[in-house]
């Protein structure tokens, strides 16, 4: 499986009212081809998972998406603890890791030096991991996930023979920032900040 | 100030959510929000995490307060960093200002020495906060200043205001 069919397959059940948040790389640039519009583009390593949090604790009738990467994940394990204590009560969120094992990005070194058994890492913390080799199980994760059944976080493990996709997003993390903040207000059915108060 | 001051604060500037890293200067605030229910509070163990989590909920129009330490702006450096200069994601944050004049602890001194500069690079527009009577009102003015979407604000406890004495 590769790091597109994985997203696709975590993509092709999403519902119009969600949102998604992406980590950088080939993931981000993946998602810009698949789904430009209502996807936060963000440029930093461990962020993903908090700022999806957020979102889906103040839009819980939004789906929230958060594609992190392996990398990124490992950079911000203090993330884990407040995952573990706040997904239970949150059926919005939805937390997928491509893992490729390396830093693809910045020239293919291995992202550890270690073994890594991820539903053992979660579930330390509570939480219920499953590892993806391949896009039904991936698909099938996401299907059988449904109120009162506990939602798996989806670790995919991907390898990617072609090259890391050019850069070929035409929106910087500003711009996405504002058409997030703009499709969440129009999703909840609330005002849009205003920026000024004279006119 | 009291915590219960600084709390109801919070309540009376339309808080919505609280994320904290409870240091021992803002502890009684944290201890009473996450005790009283009325806003909901978000419990971290690093402040980077807690600038994430409030930084997606104000997207989504969530009213959100970071409660932290001073020395939390280094830890949170590069997620800040990042989010302020390169993603406009803002935040609002209650700083308590370890490291003041009149700290007795070694290890407190360069937490306000960083403190300033950092809230500078990061072009985080600031206030210092001393008196119970100013909390509720300079609460609604950095939300105010984070509405308009170009700045992260920071309210800098003073701890002749926390009223403590360690």
């Amino acid at each position: 499986m590769n790091s597109r069919e994985f997203i696709e397959a975590i993509l092709d059940r999403a519902g119009g009212r969600s949102v998604a948040v992406v980590a950088p790389g080939r993931t981000g640039e993946l998602l810009f081809r698949i789904r430009p519009a209502r996807t936060l583009f963000v440029d930093s390593m461990g962020d993903v998972c908090p700022l999806a949090l957020g979102i889906a604790m103040a839009a819980r009738e939004i789906d929230v998406y958060a594609f992190e990467t392996d990398g990124g994940l490992l950079m911000n394990l203090s993330v884990l603890p407040v995952l573990g204590r706040r997904m239970p009560e949150l059926d919005n969120l939805r937390i997928a890791i491509i893992d490729n094992r390396i830093y693809e990005s910045s020239g293919g070194m291995p992202s550890r030096g270690c073994p890594l058994d991820w539903e053992m890492l979660f579930s330390a913390f509570g939480l219920h991991a499953r590892v993806c080799a391949d896009p039904e199980a991936a698909a099938s994760a996401v299907t059988a996930a449904r109120p009162g059944v506990r939602r798996p976080i989806l670790i995919g493990s991907v390898s990617n023979d072609a090259a890391v996709p050019a850069a070929a997003k035409t929106i910087d993390g500003v711009e996405s920032s504002y058409l997030v903040e703009a499709e969440l207000a129009r999703l909840r059915g609330i005002e849009r900040r205003r920026p000024a108060a004279k006119s | 100030m009291s915590a219960e001051d600084l709390y109801q604060g919070m309540l009376s500037a339309g808080v919505e959510l609280a994320v904290a890293l409870p240091d021992s200067l803002l502890s009684p605030l944290c201890a009473m929000t996450a005790e009283r229910g009325e806003i909901p509070y978000v419990q971290c163990c690093d402040e980077a995490t807690a600038i994430g989590i409030a930084a997606g909920a104000n997207l989504a129009g969530t009213c959100t307060l970071v409660l932290m330490e001073n020395s939390g702006l280094r830890r949170a450096c590069e997620t800040l960093s990042r989010f302020v200069l390169s993603h406009r994601l803002h935040v609002a944050m209650l700083l308590s200002h370890r490291g003041a004049f009149g700290e007795a602890n070694w290890w407190g001194l360069a937490h306000s020495e960083t403190m300033a500069p950092h809230l500078e690079m990061l072009r985080i527009k600031t206030e210092h906060v001393t008196a119970a009577v100013d909390f509720e009102d300079a609460l609604r003015r950095a939300y105010s200043t984070l509405r308009t979407g170009q700045s992260s604000v920071a309210l800098v406890a003073e701890r002749s205001a926390l009223s403590v004495s360690r």
